[in-house]
């Protein structure tokens, strides 16, 4: 039971390390139009992306703090909120981290198959 | 919705305090909206049981707190631990063997507490003292280490991965490579002997431990005749030696000769203290007769510890100047051997 529970928690930490590399390209993608916080999260789960807002969040303020980011309060419905899009930075960075991850998948396609 | 503010109050709590408002407001509009959103989904007003379930989802308060800050969240890095490492061990040997010394000269010189000392208490004592004194001392060692950590030393040492070149690895005995273990505490100790030397003079000289007490004779009290200036100026330029190297990550050949420079300076201070200070065997008994040692428990130190370490004090310190003079031949013959032909930018 105790080895189950390893095996699975070593699992989880593998798959977050394979999702956490993915996480920041496809939120400077989806980020080419202003989101907040939750719409984003929503917007990323509709594609087929479920992200915990823990980690979410907190990765939109760094990416902001690196440059990637820009942001803007805004109140919409009597509540204020922040807004996110790609900065110019960000979106070179996009393309360079879509060319690597096209070839990573074709690499790893041809790997698993 | 108490328990949302709670919440973003302990997420704000672990973030730098220039974070805190903004991440607070962005937080609680975050949550809100999950927080209708899930109630949408339920059929129902949202009630303290769904605010649970959102955040219990989103995290532990202090693990989202560590996801928004981004750099190192260590005071001492990888790069710089093993050097810390290295001069905290060096730091608490030298303590045990100074401590050592100055008990054994205790016991020598006052053999009737030697029962004493071979009891427990005696010995759970020293014992105490000695990590009283490595506590306080590798508490310094590790705000020197912070501080060399915070302005960039480590990194300073190290290159890009642009600028690394494999054939920049040091040899494999590479004597001219910066050892920072050894640097940091040359400067520990250094910086120490500057801040007793000017602060607190009657620390600077001999020091007795009795077994309870510690005992100083200043070198004034000594008969030494100290060029202040000349050693405050000679400690300033070994510690800017000393840090500079440090950052360098290497001796360089300029590094090289002000160090042998600084030894031939340390060799001229030596020489004015031994033709300046009358320390002779008969000031030193008159220091003791003549009342001019101050206290009664100096005048008993120096009646006990004199015949075993004053009344030499003139041949170990013409020892320490020959001493340093041999080794700042040895310098200069390696600096003309192996730095032959290299540029000297700094003499």
């Amino acid at each position: 039971m105790v080895a189950g529970a390893t095996k699975d928690a070593a699992l989880d930490n593998l798959s977050l390390e394979v999702r956490r590399g993915a996480l920041v390209l496809a939120v400077l993608a989806a980020l080419d139009a202003e989101e907040y916080g939750y719409s984003l999260k929503k917007s990323l789960a509709e594609k087929g992306l479920e992200i915990d807002e823990g980690t979410l969040y907190p990765l939109l303020r760094r990416l902001e703090q690196q440059g990637l980011l820009r942001s803007r309060w805004r109140v919409e419905d009597g509540r204020p909120r922040r807004y996110y899009r790609t900065s110019a930075q960000g979106e070179a960075v996009r393309r360079a981290l879509a060319a690597e991850w096209d070839a990573l998948s074709r690499a790893l396609s041809r790997l698993l198959r | 919705m108490e328990l949302i503010e709670r919440y973003v109050h302990e997420v704000a709590r672990h973030l730098p305090r220039r974070m805190r408002d903004d991440v607070r407001a962005e937080l609680r509009s975050l949550l809100t909206d999950a927080l209708e959103e899930r109630a949408a989904a339920a059929g129902r007003a949202s009630d303290d049981a769904l605010v649970e379930q959102v955040l219990r989802e989103f995290g532990k308060p202090d693990e989202v707190a560590l996801r928004y800050r981004s750099g190192p969240q260590w005071l001492i890095g990888p790069e710089l631990f093993p050097a810390f490492l290295f001069t905290a061990r060096v730091v608490a040997l030298v303590i045990a063997i100074v401590m050592g010394i100055f008990l054994g000269l205790g016991l020598l010189t006052d053999s009737s507490r030697l029962p004493d000392f071979l009891r427990w208490k005696g010995l759970l004592s020293v014992l105490w003292q000695y990590a009283r004194l490595v506590f306080v001392n590798v508490a310094i060692v590790t705000l020197v280490f912070a501080v060399l950590e915070r302005t960039g030393a480590a990194s300073r040492t190290g290159k890009t991965r642009e600028e690394w070149n494999p054939r920049d690895l040091p040899k494999v005995e590479d004597p001219d490579r910066a050892k920072v273990g050894e640097l940091v505490f040359s400067v520990y100790v250094t910086a120490i002997l500057f801040v007793v030397f000017n602060f607190y003079p009657e620390w600077f000289g001999l020091v007795f431990f009795t077994g309870d007490k510690v005992v100083a004779i200043s070198y004034l009290d000594l008969g030494l005749k100290i060029p202040a200036a000349l050693l405050n100026a000679w400690w300033v330029f070994a510690l800017a030696l000393n840090v500079a190297v440090l950052r360098i990550g290497r001796w360089t050949p300029e590094a090289r000769w002000v160090e042998f420079a600084l030894g031939l300076f340390g060799a001229l201070i030596l020489f004015l203290v031994l033709t300046e200070s009358a320390v002779t065997p008969e000031t030193m008994e008159s220091l003791v007769s003549g009342g001019s040692a101050g206290s009664e428990a100096m005048r008993t130190a120096l009646e006990r510890g004199l015949p075993w370490i004053a009344r030499p004090l003139r041949t170990i310190l013409t020892a320490i100047l020959v001493v340093t003079l041999v080794t700042s031949g040895i310098r200069l013959y390696r600096l003309l051997t192996r730095y032959r032909g290299a540029p000297i930018a700094l003499l």
